[in-house]
């Protein structure tokens, strides 16, 4: 067992490429059984990355060395508690695909559904090697993988402007990865090796601290592209309000995601353990741009009429809060960062499980209806009860009040802000969620409380196949919010190690 | 630093220098031509400036390309193998970057009628 | 006005950028970190260790398998993107305009592409299985491959070319490189090593060499091949009919 539990890292990145690769085969006869065998590889890479995080959670992390060679060497896979993000993405894909079902094969020509199930698998592929490698080469190889998939999902569709969204994408994240990758060849001229945790311990025996401190700026502008942050958000809304929906869920559930583990593998795993420069400096202004996020986002979600627009403008704003919780960092006394690296990192989790449910629902309002404007879908949750109640319990969650699982994560990043003596960052992360409030407000009243138009009343409930995600992701909302020692109790451990201290610590004062 | 140190170290680092440089045209041409291939081509020159870069830190004067064989004695001088692995990975992911690139051209084309970035800010 | 900014600020960001390159060890010492901490150890030990002659393919096929593996897959993924953006050529819309092209092609080029193809392909297959001893490889093969499928396609017209390579043949050879490289780590785990391991205990000590050998030939093949097949199903996918 534990010899078994020793290659499922590995087996996940390959089960979902192996999947991937021979999607187009399998279904070369029979279009629509590509759905069947992706929900089947999605299934099996849900098994391995289960048991990699139980085995991660009662043995510690698993250092695997691809084709035997010692780290330095060779490429090495290292499935730390920053890794654990995998499950997420493994359970979440499932979901996604199985949902994908009804909704692609109405949105897209039958000749393409293989070819859209490819790219769902090769993006999971991506992010899941993305999150599990300990080399900096390899990560930027899988960021790639996620990040093409990405931009062509985006523009499957016949749609009109999709192809202009998902090319402004393309040339932002490529610029972005380039900057990943200059910082790589930067690091690899001063360190002379690639594997991680070597950098880290052969970046303080080198002089150039000006190439180090490039490095890193290099590393945060790249990932911070990625993860969509204030002034270089400006990709986001259009691609991911025009992707179709289970695509939007990926995007802004996982793949923004994707740049806030860069970001943390980077400061975290390379910087902090390495101790040879004062990062301070960068996290600092990592943050107040976060608290600028926070309210350009909520601020600009208030004034959209497409339902999809105002999440994924509420994405950016949601973006803010998880990097404002892992900038509060101090480099002499790591302790102090704890509360907001908690708060960050179940926020990375929760919001990742909201945002999927807002645009699954969202999804499956647009492929009942048609409509994406708010104006046109009043009073459709008296039509789609199942649906618009799921909604609310995710729109509830994400504005934060007290019961769900969004209330949770504010409140530690808040403390943690304050503990900090920031303010100014509290205060914005406030005002933002008032914003947010009002905006889900007004999103419930429509959909509820006013008389349905003409176009509505003929609409009924969404297939089975898209309500079981929405369901499952809905409740999991109210679960994680009334039970939240549940994901808190594997945060914990993971912030700590994150910032160095033994996995069992408690703040003082508990 | 002192003026002569500083040409001594341009000197040295001649590669990089040039590497730096060629990244900041291609930023420039990225930022500033209007028409999207233009645009794209700055993007192919920012990434060939990184290989340039890579492949410069590799380097060791007078070395050979490191294949054994024949000729190859215990005292020859081999360069670096680890960047050169490295780019043809890189060279392989700017050809796939601009595959993907160019086909969303020839959709945009298709769909807007032009590959103007101001004229495509106007149609939206 | 705007463009000066912009050009201002570029100077800025590149008296940055050449300021933290001068800073650093000087390019082509023996002693700089990059050619002194791993780099010893390939030399010494890399061509019996990885199996090859010429350290870069020792290096990308076996210390650096897993990145190589992302590599193919980065191909894969790109054709699979442009499939997506485009959809496959169609060839029952060429047929009626097949080989109505702007220009006829004169007999010389005809007659010396006809003439060199083959040998065009032979080189790239020379080029595919002698990696591991000269400069070449897999990736470089795939190239070379792909791009004789694209002269034969700019002479002969489209519709040849799109129903000599059948689809049906195609889908299987696109996926070659990830699939070798799947085959080849999955046959690793399932004797008990590390994924992506070539020298197998569990084969009898004289015959491990040769099914090293035989891993890396089968792996360099299925990049070259699916390389050069992914390339030419992209150049196809981008030829497009006008519209009427």
């Amino acid at each position: 067992m534990a010899e078994f539990a020793h290659h499922c890292p590995v087996l996940m990145v390959i089960t979902f490429l192996a999947g991937a690769v021979l999607t187009p085969i399998v279904s070369k006869s029979k279009k629509k059984f590509s759905f069947w065998w992706a929900f089947f590889v999605s299934l099996l890479a849900l098994l391995f990355s289960s048991c990699a995080v139980w085995s991660l959670y009662t043995k510690g992390p698993i250092s695997y060395w691809l084709g035997g060679w010692e780290p330095p060497y060779g490429i090495e896979i290292y499935f730390d508690y920053i890794s654990s993000i995998t499950f997420l993405m493994t359970v979440l894909g499932a979901l996604i695909i199985l949902y994908s079902k009804k909704y692609i094969e109405h949105d897209i020509k039958e000749e393409k559904l293989p070819v859209y199930y490819t790219l769902v698998l090769l993006l999971l592929c991506g992010m899941v090697g993305f999150s599990i490698t300990g080399d900096m080469f390899n990560l930027y190889v899988f960021l790639e993988i996620l990040s093409l998939s990405g931009y062509a999902l985006i523009a499957i569709t016949e749609e009109k402007l999709t192809a202009m969204a998902s090319f402004k994408y393309l040339v932002m994240g490529a610029v972005s990865s380039m900057c990943v990758l200059a910082g790589v060849a930067l690091l690899y001229n001063v360190t002379g090796t690639l594997n991680m945790s070597d950098m880290a311990l052969r970046l303080q025996q080198f002089e150039p601290i000006a190439t180090s401190y490039m490095a890193l700026c290099l590393f945060v502008v790249g990932f911070c592209v990625k993860a969509a942050m204030f002034p270089v958000h400006v990709w986001l809304p259009d691609a991911h309000a025009l992707a179709p929906s289970p695509v939007s869920a990926l995007l802004s559930g996982l793949v923004i995601k994707v740049g806030i583990v860069g970001l943390l593998r980077v400061i975290y795993g390379i910087y902090r353990l390495g101790g040879a420069i004062d990062f301070t400096t960068v996290t600092n202004f990592m943050g107040w741009l976060a608290a600028i996020t926070v309210l350009v986002g909520a601020f600009f979600a208030f004034f959209q009429d497409d339902i999809k627009m105002i999440f994924a403008y509420s994405s950016i704003s949601n973006i803010g809060y998880i990097i404002m919780g892992i900038s509060l960092i101090s480099f002499t006394q790591p302790e102090r960062g704890y509360l907001g690296m908690v708060g960050g990192l179940i926020h990375i989790f929760n919001h990742a499980i909201i945002k999927s449910t807002l645009f699954l629902c969202a999804g499956a309002i647009i492929y009942k209806t048609g409509f994406r404007k708010l104006s046109d879908l009043r009073g459709i949750g008296k039509k789609m009860p199942i649906t618009c109640g799921a909604l609310t319990i995710a729109a509830l969650s994400i504005a934060g009040i007290p019961p769900t699982a969004g209330f949770i994560c504010k409140w530690f990043i808040v403390l943690g802000a304050i503990e900090f003596g920031r303010g100014i960052w509290a205060a914005a992360l406030l005002i933002g969620a008032i914003f947010v409030f009002a905006y889900y407000i007004k999103i419930v009243n429509a959909i509820f409380f006013r008389e349905p138009a003409e176009p509505i009343l003929e609409v009924d409930e969404a297939p089975l196949s898209m309500l079981i995600p929405i369901v499952i992701l809905a409740i999991s909302c109210l679960v994680f919010g009334v039970f939240a020692y549940l994901p808190l109790a594997v945060i914990k451990p993971a912030a700590a190690t994150i910032l160095g201290l033994p996995p069992t610590y408690i703040p003082p004062g508990g | 630093m002192s003026v002569s140190e500083l040409f001594y170290k341009l000197n040295v680092n001649f590669n990089y220098v040039v590497a730096m440089t060629l990244f900041i045209i291609g930023l420039y041409t990225l930022i500033s031509k209007p028409n999207l291939i233009k645009k794209f081509m700055g993007l192919n020159i920012m990434e060939t400036s990184i290989f340039l870069f890579i492949v410069s830190s590799g380097a060791i004067a007078g070395g050979k390309a490191p294949i054994f064989g024949e000729g190859v004695g215990p005292e020859t001088v081999f360069v670096n193998p680890i960047p050169q692995a490295l780019i043809l990975t890189g060279i392989v992911v700017a050809m796939s970057t601009t595959a993907l690139a160019l086909s969303l051209m020839i959709k945009l084309y298709e769909q807007c009628g032009t590959l103007n970035a101001d004229k495509l800010k106007e149609l939206k | 006005m705007k463009k000066g900014l912009v050009v201002f600020a570029l100077f800025l960001l590149w008296i940055l950028l050449v300021y933290t390159v001068i800073v650093l060890p000087p390019m082509g010492s023996p002693e700089n970190p990059t050619n002194t901490h791993i780099i010893p150890r390939y030399l010494e030990k890399g061509v019996e260790e990885g199996g090859a002659h010429n350290l870069v393919t020792g290096i990308i096929l076996n210390y650096r398998g897993f990145d190589t593996m992302g590599e193919v897959t980065v191909i894969f993924v790109a054709l699979t993107c442009v499939l997506a953006v485009l959809g496959r050529e169609n060839i029952l819309r060429h047929t009626s305009k097949a080989e109505v092209s702007s220009v006829e092609k004169s007999v010389i080029v005809k007659c010396v592409v006809r003439f060199l193809a083959p040998f065009i392909i032979l080189f790239a297959f020379y080029i595919i299985l002698h990696g591991a001893e000269s400069p070449g490889g897999g990736f470089q093969g795939g190239a070379i491959l792909g791009a004789s499928v694209i002269i034969i396609t700019l002479t002969f017209g489209f519709a040849l070319v799109a129903k000599k390579l059948s689809l049906k043949y195609r889908v299987l050879f696109e996926s070659a490189g990830p699939l070798s490289f799947f085959i080849a780590g999955m046959v690793a785990i399932f004797c008990g090593q590390n994924f992506l391991t070539y020298l197998l205990p569990c084969v009898a000590h004289t015959y491990q060499d040769f099914v090293r050998h035989l891993l890396l030939i089968m792996v360099e093949i299925g990049i070259g091949v699916g390389g050069g097949a992914a390339i030419s199903s992209i150049f196809l996918a981008m030829e497009k009919v006008e519209k009427e």
